[in-house]
């Protein structure tokens, strides 16, 4: 009952479902400094899709091979319980922790060179679990702006220090997550549940200054032009987030 | 003492009464009755109730309703309809006799179907029948989803409101009992259709729902 035929007929006409433009957004909302005992947290909501981020900064020993950096770890859970109905099932939540993982990581947003305590013997490990609280769609942004905000937000204490510093980041280099899903050749971005159902394949691209990551699902193709025409939006579209992103984020 | 007014909006264990007069949507601790549900609250003679807002379909005998085909067996059909439970239609509550090698000529997945339910087991899943002139295959594949709590505010008085939606779109439909809502009609008129049904499923608590959607009917039907 996911209305796969009917979406599929009219994305040939560039129609959706809920009368969305094919590179309109749902409404995007984030709240900052929801969980007390973390360091720092975001509640990020897009459209119906829901996703709470949570960011603990620990010490700990250094990997062996990185001796002169800290850590970062992140952990995304999809529950069966945040599927509105049993189709609309994650199978990709793997991937989704590993995207969100290399978007960040690859941004450079966050100095791991500057969370060394002692060189070689310990570090600053920040951890980022990330939950899914709803699946309306599109978790691979949700799960991106909700790490995000909540790194931007974290404050930590040292061990032997009454003071709280925030993390080292360059918010220049913010890599926002765009995800698109291509229906009969047709492109559209930040797909609903039942569009990614529907959808022949899947791209997200995070975009900071430039191309950061990118990331492929499904089993259909993107020509160089449809890739091209999505980094294009992509562009086009971050400054909004950003924007939003740095305005809820009280450092 | 009754600690809630009629048409209160009430949370899951909020104290109702002191009287131990709680009805259905509550539950007695003692002499305190405690709402069960998130929804309104109803005062009646025999005494406080609490009807929640949303739901789940139940499936019960004599319901008719919309349902699509999720697997095909040897000599039934499973058939989804919005019930938690497991429902399948035989081939023997078919008007037509079947080829029972060739289940799939008449009803494949996918296919949406209007039936009824005829018996409701112990464990609580269903046998659905297609006997009778009322019950077919549905062209189609087109659904809108909307909480069972809802459905009243979809049909309106006497099927007023449906009845608005299903001129002005130009639109088949058909509201099963479950809240599956079968639309066919061209691609753009099923468009409207489906953001009505959505707009009832998102405001059913305006009292000015009917303007609203005569509003969205005729703003959308101006862009064409």
């Amino acid at each position: 009952m996911d209305n796969y035929d009917y979406i599929r007929e009219i994305a040939k006409k560039k129609m959706r479902l809920d009368g969305r433009k094919s590179d309109e957004r749902r409404h995007l909302s984030i709240k900052t400094g929801v969980i007390n005992h973390s360091d720092g947290s975001a509640l990020v909501e897009l459209g119906g899709t829901k996703a709470l981020a949570g960011v603990k900064v620990l010490p700990g020993e250094p990997f062996p091979d990185r001796a002169d950096e800290g850590g970062l770890i992140v952990n995304f859970e999809a529950s069966e319980l945040a599927n509105n109905y049993e189709s609309d099932r994650i199978m990709y939540s793997v991937e989704v922790g590993r995207v969100t993982d290399r978007g960040i990581r690859e941004s450079n947003i966050i100095d791991l060179k500057k969370l060394v305590i002692e060189a070689g013997k310990k570090v600053l490990f920040v951890y980022i679990d990330i939950f899914a609280i709803n699946n309306d769609g599109n978790l691979l942004d949700v799960a991106n702006i909700a790490a995000l905000s909540a790194l931007v937000n974290a404050v930590y204490k040292i061990e032997g220090s009454e003071e709280k510093v925030p993390l080292p980041l360059n918010l220049d280099k913010l890599a926002i997550s765009h995800t698109f899903v291509k229906i009969s050749d047709t492109i559209l971005l930040d797909p609903s549940v039942s569009e990614e159902n529907a959808a022949d394949t899947r791209l997200s691209i995070a975009v900071g200054e430039k191309i950061n990551s990118m990331q492929k699902g499904g089993s259909g193709f993107f020509t160089a032009e449809d890739v091209d025409y999505c980094a294009g939006i992509a562009f086009a579209k971050k400054e909004e987030v950003k924007n939003l992103l740095t305005k809820a984020v009280k450092r | 003492m009754i600690h809630v007014k009629d048409h209160d909006i009430v949370t899951p264990g909020e104290l109702l009464s002191d009287e131990g007069n709680g009805s259905h949507g509550t539950y007695l601790e003692g002499t305190k009755v405690f709402s069960k549900y998130f929804g309104v609250i109803r005062i009646e003679p025999k005494g406080v109730g609490v009807q929640p807002l949303t739901s789940v379909y139940e499936p019960m005998e004599g319901d008719e309703v919309v349902g699509q085909i999720t697997e095909v067996g040897g000599k039934y059909w499973v058939v989804d309809i919005n019930a938690p439970y497991y429902t399948r239609l035989d081939v023997r509550d078919m008007n037509i006799r079947i080829d029972t090698n060739e289940l799939d000529k008449y009803l494949d997945i996918g296919d949406l179907v209007y039936v009824r339910v005829f018996k409701i087991y112990p464990n609580h899943s269903a046998d659905v029948s297609m006997r009778g002139t009322r019950y077919a295959k549905l062209p189609g594949r087109t659904t809108a989803k909307i909480d069972i709590m809802k459905l009243p505010r979809l049909i309106g008085k006497e099927g007023t409101m449906i009845n608005i939606i299903k001129t002005e779109t130009n639109c088949d439909m058909l509201v099963g009992q479950n809240g599956i809502v079968w639309i066919n009609g061209e691609d753009y008129n099923k468009a409207l259709a489906l953001a009505a049904v959505n707009l009832v499923e998102k405001e059913y608590y305006n009292p000015n729902l009917m303007d609203k959607i005569k509003e969205l009917l005729k703003n959308v039907r101006g862009k064409v």
